[in-house]
């Protein structure tokens, strides 16, 4: 209880409210109706039941006997991203499917191991979410979807406390600010949807959450062992979520260089050793145990990697697939073909970052967007008019660290997107992808509060707040509009 | 010290007005639409001459689900659509609900759906539907839906035979809210899902959750006001 007394006042109360909005998401979005829940709740079935990874058998089906028919008797993958084609709304049915699944035997909650779309993902998330799994091993399976899902909210808490220490190392310790930017990123809609779901993109926020405080921390204090060891430990841990967190490298290197550089000139080549065994030592613990565990399961341990890094790479090709990623095509271009009806940063990466549920066809009007697009707007420009107006006073390496990361998860996937259409594949970029950026976009627009003079700010700040509690209420009623209604 | 009247002052006014906005939006908001068998169409599925018919059966009608209307997508070849005759029999294979479409509508790039009303209404909890439609005029008609994989349970014959495919069909009445349509949501909302929930206790239980959201919030911000406001940065000389 003392410790709890520790943990400031307004940073309990967020987190009760972002736990509460998590838990309606789980209890409102229907059976594997988020994006690639049924890839991730399959992988967490396969291997809580038989303790192996998927993807290890050939031939074998990606998800078992009791997933597919379960998914039959809801709708759920004729619903998935069709807006039109409702969920099951027969309680027959249901009742049916309970019935059929107590005469299941355990064979059949384990009878798949094939390839599934989430199988080429590390472990380390589904290895978290296997005791929710197992607990419920007794219910049925919308008991064990259920259990997995309150486990990954606890993400978004995470994620939120990491926002709170990132804001405090950038605005001090002024509880408003701090109160901003963790509310903004924890009650963001698209970051409760998808860490309310069974993803691995929740614990993906959250590790970035903390690496984003690690390395601004370790930029703004004295350079320690120790800091260096718990950034590359948070970077490590994010590449054995999600092979996305291998973006935060760059940035990491830049944020030890820069401070080691600030030590100069009693830096010597020790020190500069020492530091490089922490953070080595970091990735080792971390990262190196899963390549590791998985040269020995003869399994890729970076699948995604490959992507990125393999196949031709045309520089003024990918110049214009970016111009076609946020501008109208040109003439002279090539068509790089999407799936966007209109623009893909605005259909894919703008909607797909503030609000689109389900399997993305859940979206809001129109002009919605158009107001979350002009505060979106209102914030970046009000955060560079608060970094000129502060460019005195600010630390040039922490606005350097932080345009890194953005840089180096923007140039990851972009690159990644290009390179799978010229292979001839469907888009990749999703715009929850950009979402391991949320405390820096809350960041953006509490700073841009910020401008607003000092009697007002809490005004303004409590405001907002409330705006995206209300955009939340909205968002649950528009999934159950468009699944039930 | 910060104002804290003046915060909390701010953070309910919004909450009072973003609740009172989603109540009139669940108030005033009407849909059509009954159910639909979740077809969502990739293209003409059949083509009937003139006399040919296709059904779509069986179609349990769920609880909340009367519907007397039926809206269907057709493609008429770029030429005047033909007259088309809507029947919906029920389980006996008696004729319960007629309906018509005039002929002289434009083709689906002008007209993407008709919405066929029934001279009678069709009862929530009807299982075993048969709804046919038929060709009356001398022009082609393409009748769109998709694979037969898209309707659980349901599938369509032409002129009797299997046809391996599903129509799409919306059944529709009256435009009601909603917020009249709440407890009919709220029933299907609760089906496969855990925990087992009656209607109401899932949506007190969400109710609370929000009320929850609510007042965590209010809580952080009333824990922000009790602290000074930090001083305001030096000016740049």
């Amino acid at each position: 209880m003392s410790r709890l007394r520790t943990v400031p006042r307004p940073l309990l109360g967020l987190l009760v409210a972002v736990l509460a909005l998590g838990v309606a998401f789980t209890l409102v979005t229907p059976y594997l109706q988020a994006p690639d829940e049924n890839s991730h709740f399959g992988y967490v079935q396969y291997f809580a039941e038989t303790g192996q990874l998927p993807g290890t058998k050939p031939g074998a089906p990606g998800f078992t006997t009791e997933q597919y028919n379960a998914s039959l008797s809801s709708n759920s993958d004729q619903a998935a991203a069709q807006k039109d084609v409702p969920m099951s709304w027969s309680k027959s049915a249901f009742e049916q499917f309970r019935a059929t699944e107590r005469g299941y035997t355990a064979q059949q909650r384990k009878d798949a191991g094939g390839p599934n779309p989430a199988s080429s993902n590390p472990p380390l998330y589904y290895l978290i979410e296997t005791p929710a799994y197992l607990v419920g091993k007794g219910g049925d399976v919308f008991t064990r979807l259920e259990l997995t899902r309150l486990v990954s909210v606890l993400w978004v808490l995470v994620t939120t406390i990491g926002a709170w220490l990132l804001a405090g190392e950038l605005f001090g310790r002024d509880r408003l600010m701090q109160l901003a930017v963790a509310g903004f990123t924890g009650l963001a809609p698209m970051v409760l949807f998808v860490s309310s779901s069974v993803s691995p993109d929740g614990m993906l926020y959250a590790t970035w959450a903390f690496a984003l405080w690690l390395g601004v921390r370790l930029l703004r204090r004295p350079l320690t062992l120790r800091a260096v060891l718990a950034l590359f430990a948070a970077v490590g841990l994010g590449c054995v979520v999600k092979a996305t967190s291998f973006a935060l490298f760059p940035p990491a290197v830049v944020a030890v260089a820069l401070a080691l550089w600030r030590e100069r000139p009693e830096l010597d080549l020790g020190r500069v050793v020492k530091v490089g065994a922490a953070a080595a030592a970091g990735v080792v613990f971390t990262l190196g145990i899963w390549v590791a565990v998985s040269r020995l399961n003869h399994q890729a341990a970076a699948a995604q990697v490959g992507v990125v890094s393999s196949g031709q790479f045309n520089v003024r090709e990918f110049l214009s697939y970016l111009w076609q990623f946020y501008l109208p095509r040109l003439g002279f271009m090539s068509d790089f073909r999407s799936v966007a009806p209109t623009l893909p940063f605005w259909d894919i990466e703008f909607k797909g970052s503030w609000a689109s549920f389900g399997w993305l066809e859940v979206l809001f009007p129109t002009w919605v967007y158009f107001v979350l697009l002009a505060v979106s707007v209102a914030a970046m420009v009000g955060a560079f008019a608060g970094l000129w107006r502060d460019r005195v006073r600010i630390d040039w390496r922490v606005a350097a660290f932080l345009a890194v990361v953005v840089l180096s998860l923007y140039a990851g996937l972009h690159v990644s997107e290009y390179r799978q259409l010229k292979g001839g594949a469907s888009n990749f970029f999703q715009g929850r992808y950009v979402l391991p950026l949320a405390p820096l976009a809350a960041a953006a627009l509490a700073r841009t509060i910020a401008w607003a003079p000092q009697r007002l700010r809490g005004q303004v700040v409590g405001g907002t707040l409330a705006a995206f509690v209300v955009l939340n209420l909205f968002s649950l009623g528009l999934i159950l509009q468009r699944f039930y209604a | 010290m910060r104002s804290r009247l003046g915060i909390l002052g701010a953070f309910t006014g919004v909450i009072v007005v973003g609740v009172l906005l989603f109540a009139l939006v669940v108030a005033l908001r009407q849909t059509p639409r009954a159910f639909s068998i979740g077809v969502q169409s990739a293209g003409a599925v059949v083509t009937l001459k003139d006399g040919q018919e296709v059904c779509q059966a069986p179609i349990d009608v769920p609880a909340g689900g009367a519907f007397d209307r039926v809206r269907v997508r057709l493609g008429t070849f770029s030429r005047p659509g033909p007259p088309v005759a809507l029947t919906v029999h029920d389980a006996s294979g008696a004729t319960v609900a007629r309906g018509f479409l005039a002929g002289g509508y434009p083709d689906i790039t002008e007209q993407t759906t008709h919405a066929l009303k029934l001279d009678h209404r069709i009862a929530a909890g009807t299982r075993g539907l048969r709804v046919c439609l038929e060709n009356r005029g001398s022009n082609r008609l393409g009748v769109y839906g998709n694979g037969d994989a898209a309707a659980s349970g349901s599938t369509a014959k032409l002129d009797g035979k299997a046809a391996n495919v599903d129509v799409e069909l919306v059944f529709e009445r009256a435009p009601r809210s909603y917020g009249s349509e709440l407890s009919s949501i709220l029933d299907r909302a609760v089906l496969f899902r855990s925990p087992r929930l009656s209607s109401a206790l899932y949506l007190v239980l969400l109710a609370l959750l929000v009320a929850a959201a609510i007042g965590g919030v209010a809580v952080a911000l009333r824990g922000v006001s009790a602290e000074d406001a930090p001083p305001p940065p030096p000016e740049r000389s």
